[in-house]
């Protein structure tokens, strides 16, 4: 059917909060009462990357993005706007600046809000699965060196090379092997994988199975969230579309390589994200992490060779092989290449889910992408990389946000979670909530993390009630520094990290209750 | 059960069904053995599987369980105080429980408050008030 108009309605958690359910309802109610249901089509799509615009929808070809819409503001707009030719300015936010910077140089989210994520066939109109017919004419060792040359790296926060990765389970003699997505995305305010999947769960599943072939694994795990329900729902109707045009399953595309993907739930456990543990949860016990070496590349899911990729960096593999390695390259810094899709949070104007380029600055990413501060507020501290990361303050606004800039300031990208903080946060109620959390998520497989979170609470909670000195300031450090030497795994291991960015840059946050 | 194969890996679907399909939503010593007997491993292994996740409850809940976030974007936005006035208001109903719960990924309505499988975003005491009511009812809905 032809319509002569196409509004792409957002679906995401936020706005099924929002009500999207009854604008659709209105909406359709309104366009029969019209005449206008042959000619106005609506859609539903993955996200925009807004996540505090309720109710959005673009309106094409006009492109014009109407936001916090409600079931009320609905007959008017199909008054003037579809029946008259008037679009409702009040409800149009800036419109076309928001749309294209929407839509500015993305590769992961590059489909997001653009296609229904729930219909292969619009995934193929835009490109989909050629990268993985190409992947099959250039052969495993052709694809595995694009990979290689795009200098592709880990998206799940240790950035280790995906192609160095992918390589080493290419070298293992095992005959059975696995591709494992971890989609166990818990990090506080991040939601990146959540959103990327939700979108174009196609995406994934393309970068899944071309990492299979490189691989020669015949079967990829996506572990998730059990909260994930959309993505979940997604996922699957995408794995049964694939499975019907022969894109999963025997003989792929008549290539001979066979790849079937299968969807697990996790059950609440932060731990999990890490990636050894995954691996215990996903045979079925409790998510431990185990010692590394061997690492998963070679013994991994039941011990066989496994590689374990974040959502992320799966969902990149596609462009890099239809593009090729040097293009990919060619973005951001020589040793971050690509993009980086961050969700920004907090006291910012337009909070929500971003893609740019390795190398974009800080004070860029806030400004340009998040609006600036609220109220034009004062910054005070980024809290970057998720509750694991660093506080950085106003001097590191200037920061290149990539994997070597920050680790020079001992910071890290992590899951991409940046929360801005504005003058009046109090960064010790952060702290504690950060704490607390590792308390509740921590394993309990080692005493070094078990008891440390403990003691850390404990005192912390001492010195905000007004009965702390500076030596429980010194004596949390000291934890936290025995933490990172002898927890076994990255959960203990990092509790200095908030603590030790306070301590460096925030000091008189905390003396303000010792009283010193 | 019987949806999936009778293999260690699907213990937490099948943990997941089991408890879904418990009146009080939760898993019993009962639920247990038959998970047990099902994948024949021993009563010990799977329960500490199932006391490992938090998503798994070995109590007894009520017929709504209420999940505030307690992530630090929620906290900035009061979910803590959220929670403290909670803990006060639903102690007497058997019917609904309360817990804390993490990240939920829909930030850009903080605080977010979950009942059962459903998100409700921008919570403050009057409208927790009106949900509460509802739930009372026997209602999920704001």
């Amino acid at each position: 059917m032809f319509y002569r108009t196409h509004l792409l309605f957002v679906k995401d958690d936020n706005s099924i909060d929002k009500g999207l359910q009854e604008v659709l309802r209105v909406l359709n109610e309104e366009l029969v009462k019209y005449g206008l249901e042959k000619e106005i089509g609506v859609l539903q799509t993955g996200s925009l990357g807004y996540i505090s615009k309720g109710v959005h929808f673009v309106v094409y070809p006009d492109n014009l993005l109407y936001t916090k819409i409600t079931q009320e503001d609905i007959p008017l707009i199909v008054q003037e706007h579809f029946l008259k030719g008037r679009p409702v300015k009040r409800l149009c936010e800036s419109a076309k600046r928001d749309v294209e910077f929407a839509y500015s140089e993305r590769i992961v989210l590059k489909n997001s809000g653009k296609i229904d994520p729930e219909s292969i066939d619009e995934y193929i109109a835009v490109d989909g699965y050629q990268a993985l017919g190409k992947a099959f004419e250039m052969g495993r060792e052709a694809t595995l060196q694009e990979i290689k040359k795009s200098n592709l790296r880990g998206r799940g926060g240790a950035g280790f090379p995906t192609g160095i990765k992918m390589e080493m389970t290419a070298n293992q003699s095992e005959k059975q092997k696995y591709i494992v997505v971890n989609a166990d995305e818990g990090e506080s305010g991040t939601f990146k994988d959540r959103l990327i999947m939700e979108g174009d769960p196609h995406k994934l599943l393309e970068g899944m199975v071309i990492a299979g072939f490189v691989v020669r694994a015949d079967t990829g795990y996506i572990y998730i969230r059990g909260e994930y329900s959309l993505c979940v729902q997604r996922l699957k109707i995408a794995i049964e579309q694939a499975h019907n045009y022969g894109l999963l399953g025997k003989n792929i595309l008549g290539s001979g390589f066979d790849f079937d993907v299968i969807i697990k739930l996790g059950a609440g456990s932060y731990v999990c994200g890490e990636e050894t543990a995954l691996l215990n949860s996903l045979e079925g016990g409790r998510g431990n992490p185990r010692f590394k070496p061997p690492y998963p590349g070679e013994r991994g899911l039941w011990n066989k060779p496994t590689v374990i990729n974040n959502v992320e960096t799966l969902t990149n593999i596609p462009a890099i092989v239809e593009k090729g390695g040097e293009w990919f390259a060619g973005i951001g810094t020589p040793e971050s290449c690509g993009t980086k899709v961050y969700t920004i949070l907090g006291e910012v104007n337009n909070p929500g889910l971003i893609e740019v380029p390795m190398g974009t600055t800080l004070r860029e990413i806030i400004s340009k992408y998040g609006g600036g501060l609220k109220a034009d507020k004062k910054f005070k501290a980024a809290l970057v990389g998720g509750a694991a990361g660093m506080f950085l303050p106003e001097r590191l606004l200037d920061i290149k946000m990539d994997f070597e800039n920050l680790s020079k300031e001992s910071a890290v990208l992590g899951s991409g979670a940046i929360l801005i903080l504005s003058e009046d946060a109090d960064i010790l109620r952060i702290l504690t909530s950060i704490l607390k959390f590792f308390l509740h998520e921590s394993c309990g497989k080692c005493s070094a993390c078990r008891i440390g979170y403990k003691m850390l609470v404990t005192l912390l909670d001492k010195i905000v009630s007004g009965e702390g000195k500076s030596e429980d300031i010194d004596k949390m450090v000291e934890i936290a520094n025995v933490m990172r030497v002898t927890s076994f795994c990255a959960l203990g291991q990092s509790s200095i990290m908030p603590i030790g960015s306070i301590i460096k840059y925030f000091k008189g946050d905390f003396k303000r209750f010792t009283g010193e | 059960m019987n949806k999936y194969l009778p293999e260690k890996e699907n213990i937490l679907e099948i943990l997941h069904l089991v408890q879904n399909a418990n009146p009080k939503n939760f898993l019993s010593k009962e639920d247990l053995a038959e998970v047990a007997n099902y994948l024949h491993l021993p009563y010990n292994q799977v329960y500490s599987v199932a006391s490992f996740y938090s998503m798994f409850s070995l109590k007894p809940r009520g017929k709504f369980v209420i999940k505030v976030c307690q992530s630090p974007h929620c906290v900035v936005n009061g979910s803590d105080n959220l929670l403290d006035f909670l803990k006060k208001r639903v102690k007497k109903n058997p019917e609904i429980s309360l817990e804390e719960c993490q990240c939920l990924g829909v930030c850009g309505n903080s605080p977010v408050v979950l009942v059962n499988d459903k998100i409700y975003g921008d919570m403050d005491k009057e409208k927790l008030e009106k949900l509460l009511k509802n739930l009372e009812g026997g209602k999920n809905v704001l």
